[in-house]
């Protein structure tokens, strides 16, 4: 019987619960040399973390959204198995406001095809990483932080922001409900190793949990 | 059978086995909790508990709880919360008549138990009673009827006579996998959900929300008969132990499928006639 229990059950064919995150990256001219390379290089950590999860690879779905003197969606949701780290490269300005509400729009849509196709899922994360602040019109970046607040307030989105460098971490503050953190150094590989075990926790959470995350290593204090 | 078999049976059950004839059901209950890959890794303990007994009078009762990873002592508050239901059922020996009603004060009465259970622990250990955050369901199975109480998430598939499957209970509460209720909660009696089922049921089965992508089919949570059949024959067989049920949960099968704490507990009813058409009853004479 104890042979066979296993082989006999057959398990009912559901969709894998998903758990979106939005990589929302400063790609301006000041991010150039060092920090975009250390930057590019994180992302890769992130996936090979992810990877190493069978679990996670198959729930987390990664989208990088880049703001320079435009915003792009350099890579829309992809379920980590299948992800390609891009190569980003960094020039121009900082139009911070309008990347913050791209992303939140992508969250927005991600969840309404979810729900089309009756998949399950998780709080969808945006973690926003910028040396600078924004340096478009202040309408734009108040709208965006209006955004931020209203759909953290109402559960739609977890929103991080980190400072690397020179970060205006006081402007960060005004956007991020949660309070903005300060890369060390170049720690980024670090960060991501610790955002990828955040996923983790996260996509395999159980029920109502007010999830632990893990504790954050690569920040000043 | 043959013929000498089927009489052999009659007056097995008329002189020994008067129970049958009673319509007193006896239950077989195989149960595991196993503790998820997620909480291997972290370190956690396994957070689910379960308990059950079968009354004198013979209904079963059986309690399944599931502590909130979060929450501090999530496994203590699990523990207390299946044994106060446990204790609180099987002293008021309910459920001969009376239906949804007079269940849903009876099962109230039991939540409130095991609220206080975690609050009198809370207070012993200076923590606060979210520190045992737990979800819970209780079960009372009868000859005639099963009624079930739920708070937070987990379900309860019933196996009827005439093979069907029903999902008796199950909540999902809100947008996100990753939201429940506890009844540690504020207002948690509020989202209690208590059900009554008329009818003889042939089989039962509880367990926690790490099983339900597995074991319902999504969206509409339909008991997937493929999961639940072998199970069910399973707990029919004089061999069947918890040993094995355990190793299936602990099985790469199940394990890629899921890393959350996993509890089953599997009842079948031997009712008129089965003891006799086992084959292994017949072995063992």
């Amino acid at each position: 019987m104890m042979e066979t229990l296993g082989e006999q059950v057959e398990f009912a064919e559901n969709p894998e619960p998903r758990c979106a995150c939005v990589l929302l990256l400063d790609t301006s001219g000041s991010m150039a040399g060092a920090k975009i390379d250390a930057l590019n290089e994180g992302i890769r950590t992130f996936k090979e973390e992810l990877q190493g999860d069978p679990l996670a690879s198959r729930r987390v779905e990664v989208a990088i959204v880049t703001f320079d003197s435009q915003v792009q969606v350099v890579q829309d949701f992809v379920t980590v198995d299948v992800f390609e780290p891009p190569l980003l490269e960094a020039s121009g300005q900082t139009a911070m406001g309008t990347g913050i509400l791209r992303a939140l729009e992508l969250v927005r849509e991600r969840k309404e095809v979810y729900k089309r196709n009756g998949i399950t899922y998780y709080r969808p994360w945006i973690f926003m990483i910028t040396d600078g602040e924004p340096t478009e019109p202040d309408h734009i970046v108040q709208q965006a932080a209006q955004q931020v607040w209203r759909e953290e307030k109402n559960n739609g989105v977890v929103f991080f922001a980190v400072g690397v460098d020179n970060a205006n971490m006081a402007k960060l503050a005004e956007i991020s409900v949660r309070q903005p953190l300060k890369l060390r150094g170049l720690a980024f590989r670090e960060m991501f190793v610790w955002l990828s075990a955040s996923m983790q926790c996260v996509s395999g959470s159980k029920p109502g949990d007010q999830v632990p995350l893990p504790p954050v290593g690569w920040s000043e204090i | 059978m043959r013929w000498w078999q089927r009489i052999w049976c009659f007056l097995h059950n008329l002189f020994f086995r008067r129970d049958v004839y009673k319509r007193r059901a006896r239950w077989r209950v195989v149960a595991a909790s196993v503790q998820g890959s997620r909480h291997e890794r972290l370190g956690q303990p396994c957070q689910d508990a379960y308990a059950y007994e079968a009354t004198p009078s013979g209904a079963l009762i059986v309690a399944v709880a599931d502590g909130a990873g979060s929450a501090r002592y999530a496994q203590q508050g699990a523990q207390s919360a299946v044994q106060a239901v446990r204790e609180f059922l099987r002293t008021t020996d309910c459920l001969t008549k009376g239906g949804l009603d007079k269940w849903r004060a009876i099962a109230t009465q039991a939540i409130e138990a095991a609220r206080r259970a975690i609050a009198e622990q809370a207070q012993q250990g200076e923590a606060t009673v979210s520190d045992f955050a737990t979800t819970l369901i209780g079960v009372v199975a009868t000859p005639h009827a099963v009624a079930t109480v739920q708070i937070g998430d987990g379900a309860v598939v019933l196996e009827d006579a005439q093979g069907q499957l029903h999902l008796l209970t199950h909540t999902r509460l809100g947008e996100y996998l990753n939201e429940t209720v506890f009844i540690t909660s504020e207002g948690a009696l509020q989202h209690a959900r208590f059900e009554y089922w008329e009818g003889e049921a042939t089989h039962l089965a509880i367990f926690t929300d790490g099983l339900e992508l597995l074991a319902l089919q999504l969206p509409d949570a339909t008991p997937y008969p493929p999961f639940f059949q072998p199970l069910f024959r399973f707990v029919d067989s004089p061999e069947s132990s918890p040993a094995q049920l355990e190793a299936f949960l602990r099985s790469e099968r199940v394990r890629a499928r899921t890393d959350d704490d996993l509890t089953l507990v599997l009842i079948g009813r031997e009712g008129r006639r089965r003891a006799c058409e086992n084959g292994a009853y017949w072995q063992n004479l």
